[in-house]
């Protein structure tokens, strides 16, 4: 599998795709903590805390140098990369299918199961992969911050080890952004196509937010079936991503355990659907160039 | 300049009728879509060093007889058997023996040939080293191995595709329309690289519509019309007094 998974990953350091996407992701780092701190410094903005009050901005400037930089950097990772990694996950299936290639590969002998498990695990080292840049670049423009700032700025007071802490951050924004990769796995894999891939990949989420509205005229019986949806959990392991457990979280959020139980099974179920389905697939002639 | 290859594989000489190994037996093979029957109970056995032609119209089922040979297409009924291997209980040590090129090449065309080789070779096992350079010689792309795949003609594609059917020494080529798009010249080199693979013991199985070429190199041949196979035959006993599209057409005429 080793062997294999290297071979993808040759396949997709080869396209221009995948270092525009983690460019994009460097650039919003960057935008974040530069632009952040010199947003917060020159007053341009005032920033408002989870009850709605302005912040301070001795409690405002933590946020961009570490270790609180790092919750910044993540949030941001997750929500880029639900976009990003979306596209990135249906160009890396729908590939096999567009080139034709698929066939190149299933008559190789490699068999169906095997083909899908190189292809996740590709994908989920693509995602640490992708929180990895996240946590790196943002650790460097924190760095930066921390040594130009003008002013002294006291770092934000952490309960507990911070590596313990920011590696859980790490786990959380991992599973959080599996999740859309998985659906797009699925809907990539099972329509052979890129574009619906992406398509769904990318209106889920906003469809889930309509579909929450919807459930919620239903009464007691929709807002049950809306906790199942993987949306609200996503929001609920991230909204736990913070250094210190004072931070408040929504009281309507499902708590971190269901939410991690929720997201995985989705983690799990939906592959195992798509490879039901796979296996017993004719694989007909694709397109080739 | 296409190069002979070498191989480890025992020596059978295409034609001979003593010792015959069988390497591909099908047996009432049948795909269906809904009323629509595809492949027809095909019975047919290809032999070690054969050059098996696999003739037929448009839509006759070539395609996908081969389709369900090398299990991209699930069969309907029936059973074949590649090396003493049953696909359906152990597909992986079938396809073990079988390098195939299906249809038009496919690969990925922001790879160099070479590259496309690694990646599409590499799945079945590690290549030995120099392995990809020794291919891209014998097909004739030794030159051009280092230039994206998306530059290449569709000669060249073509090529690729038969050298990566062969990166990993397989018993058995199966190779859909190997010529197209190759200029004579470059035909007549595929041709004598396919006599020279037979020579050396290997199985060719060739879906052709260029019943001239399937008429100078193969040595045995079925017809299928309508997914059924309408005659196997060797290629001389087909060829009778006429020539081989003579038989074809007859064999393969609608019967209004």
């Amino acid at each position: 599998m080793n062997r294999l998974v290297r071979l993808e990953l040759l396949k997709l350091r080869r396209r221009w795709l995948i270092w525009i996407l983690l460019g994009l992701l460097v650039a919003g780092e960057a935008l974040t903590i530069f632009g952040g701190y010199y947003l917060a410094v020159s007053g341009t903005m005032t920033f408002l805390d989870e009850r709605g009050q302005i912040l301070p901005i001795e409690m405002v400037l933590p946020n961009f140098i570490l270790p609180g930089a790092l919750r910044a950097v993540l949030g941001l990772a997750q929500q880029v990369g639900s976009w990003l990694l979306v596209i990135l996950t249906a160009v890396v299936i729908g590939m096999e299918e567009a080139y034709g290639t698929l066939r190149l590969i299933l008559i190789s002998g490699i068999g169906r199961t095997r083909y899908l498990a190189m292809k996740l695990t590709t994908l989920f080292i693509v995602v640490v992969s992708f929180v990895g840049t996240a946590v790196i670049s943002g650790m460097g423009f924190a760095l930066i911050v921390a040594n130009v700032a003008e002013i002294p700025i006291t770092p934000t007071p952490v309960e507990g080890s911070v590596w313990l802490s920011s590696f859980a951050m790490a786990v959380r924004t991992i599973v959080a952004l599996t999740v859309p990769v998985v659906i797009a796995f699925v809907a990539t894999l099972l329509s052979r196509s890129q574009t619906i891939g992406i398509a769904i990949g990318l209106v889920y989420f906003l469809a889930e937010s309509v579909v929450n509205g919807l459930l919620a005229l239903l009464g007691e019986a929709g807002q049950q079936i809306a906790l199942l949806l993987p949306g609200t959990h996503i929001q609920a392991l991230m909204a736990h991503n913070q250094f210190n457990s004072q931070g408040l979280i929504p009281g309507y959020l499902p708590s971190q355990p269901i939410a991690g139980l929720v997201l995985l099974s989705y983690i799990l179920v939906l592959p195992g659907i798509a490879w039901a389905l796979f296996v017993r697939r004719d694989i007909r002639s694709g397109s080739s160039q | 300049m296409l190069m002979p290859h070498s191989s480890e594989y025992p020596v059978t000489p295409a034609g001979t009728e003593t010792n015959r190994v069988p390497v591909i037996q099908v047996r009432g093979l049948t795909k269906s879509y809904g009323s629509t029957i595809v492949v027809d109970h095909v019975n047919l056995t290809v032999y070690q060093g054969d050059i098996y032609g696999l003739l037929g119209p448009n839509g006759a089922g070539k395609t996908t007889l081969i389709a369900l040979l090398l299990g991209l297409i699930r069969p309907s009924a029936g059973e074949w058997h590649i090396c003493n291997h049953d696909p359906r209980r152990n597909l992986q040590a079938a396809l073990r023996h079988v390098g195939a090129m299906i249809e038009a090449p496919a690969f990925y065309p922001h790879l160099t040939g070479a590259e496309n080789l690694h990646v599409l070779g590499g799945i079945r096992g590690p290549l030995p080293s120099g392995k990809i350079d020794d291919v891209l010689r014998q097909v004739g792309l030794q030159d051009r191995g280092r230039d994206r795949y998306r530059t290449y003609s569709l000669g060249m594609k073509q090529r690729l595709a038969i050298g990566l059917a062969l990166v990993h020494d397989p018993a058995i080529l199966i190779l859909d329309e190997p010529t197209n798009g190759i200029d004579p010249q470059g035909r007549v080199e595929i041709r004598e690289l396919l006599r020279t693979l037979s020579q050396a013991g290997k199985t060719i199985v060739l879906c052709s519509h260029l019943l001239a070429e399937v008429e100078q190199i193969c040595t045995r041949a079925a017809i299928l019309r309508r997914g059924r196979v309408v005659i196997e035959s060797n290629v001389r006993d087909l060829v009778g007094q006429g020539n081989l599209e003579l038989t074809f057409l007859e064999l393969t005429k609608e019967v209004s």
